[in-house]
């Protein structure tokens, strides 16, 4: 029961409409989704959350649904939450453009308010689903934690995408 | 309850049925709307503080009238078959203009400037994410919108995407 004034991700998770898949429709399930997702990303973070901050708003479709920023450090992260509109399979019944993911990760070069400093950014296409929890967590902590290069954040996303057999556009680039 | 409809008996026995019609009616009638009344405020819970769950804060929408900041705003094709890794990018050169935001179509606009620029396997891959794209430019929040969007192409490595930009003192893609 949730009761306590800091809601803890087992409680969210015990939530009866977890994992809030109406959220597209349902404002309550929206609502709960991002205090999902900011709870988790504190919960991953640490005391390394003390030095981000949210600069630009969550959107009510999901795009962002986090969006934070280490302004010292010029690294962000931010969260897009899609929903399987096409009912398409979910991996690993399907695979690469035919099939559902609930993770899928990419490097961005971003922009503080300003619209001038760059920001080195981690971007995750998103959807609740807690089988993907190791490598979200393991991407987030290399990302916002270890502060790890950019090639080395591209590379550790690489061994993902290959791992869940994502469509790789350079294997079929002859007719071009 | 009604006092006047529970005397209506009252008032067919002539003239002093009708003054008891008239004075109990209003007697019992005004009693019921304050006794109704206090039962309904004693019903009520005491407002209790409710918890709070510690989300992030929201950011500060508000003009920021002191940040010497222009308006910008970009549409670019992104992704590994932009250049080699996920952050490469292809795109017309972005719209600034130092104090009229931008309306949602010059960002249209410029997606089609942009669209220009790729080869024709870089637009397939992207028909779906231009389209998305471009229909939020149009739909967008109601008072415009600052920041970014970005719109993937699913199942893909490398971070196949079509994104749109959004920068200055308030939000561009008004009206």
């Amino acid at each position: 029961m949730m009761d306590s004034t800091q809601y803890s991700l087992d409680e969210i998770r015990q939530h009866p409409k977890f994992p809030f898949d109406d959220w597209p429709k349902d404002d309550i399930s929206f609502l709960m989704a991002e205090l999902y997702w900011s709870e988790l990303i504190r919960s991953i973070l640490g005391d390394e959350m003390n030095h981000y901050t949210p600069l630009f708003d969550t959107q009510r479709d999901g795009n962002p649904i986090l969006d934070i920023t280490n302004q010292t450090a010029l690294r962000g992260l931010r969260l897009l939450m899609i929903e399987n509109e096409e009912n398409k399979p979910l991996y690993p019944q399907k695979t690469g453009m035919e099939a559902f993911y609930g993770l899928q990760p990419f490097t961005n070069i971003s922009r503080l308010p300003d619209g001038e400093t760059s920001v080195y950014e981690l971007v995750m296409v998103v959807s609740i689903d807690e089988r993907y929890l190791s490598y979200f967590e393991y991407l987030v902590r290399l990302h916002c934690c270890d502060y790890v290069s950019i090639e080395q954040m591209d590379k550790a996303i690489a061994v993902y995408e290959t791992k869940f057999e994502f469509f790789d556009p350079n294997a079929d680039l002859s007719e071009d | 309850m009604n006092g006047f409809v529970l005397l209506a008996p009252a008032a067919a026995g002539g003239p002093p049925g009708w003054i008891l019609w008239a004075v109990g009616g209003t007697v019992i009638t005004v009693g019921t709307i304050l006794l109704g009344k206090e039962v309904l405020e004693a019903t009520r819970a005491d407002p209790v503080p409710t918890t709070r769950a510690p989300a992030i804060p929201r950011t500060d929408g508000r003009v920021c009238e002191t940040c010497a900041r222009p308006y910008s705003i970009t549409v670019h094709a992104q992704g590994i078959d932009c250049g080699g890794t996920p952050s490469s990018t292809i795109g017309a050169p972005g719209l600034v203009n130092p104090s009229v935001p931008f309306p949602a179509a010059s960002g249209v606009a410029l997606s089609n400037v942009t669209w220009g620029m790729l080869a024709r396997r870089q637009r397939d891959i992207r028909i779906s994410a231009k389209a998305r794209l471009e229909r939020w430019i149009l739909a967008r929040p109601p008072g415009g919108f600052l920041g970014k969007q970005t719109f993937s192409v699913p199942g893909v490595q490398g971070g196949i995407r079509y994104d749109t930009d959004s920068y200055g003192i308030s939000p561009n893609y008004i009206a």
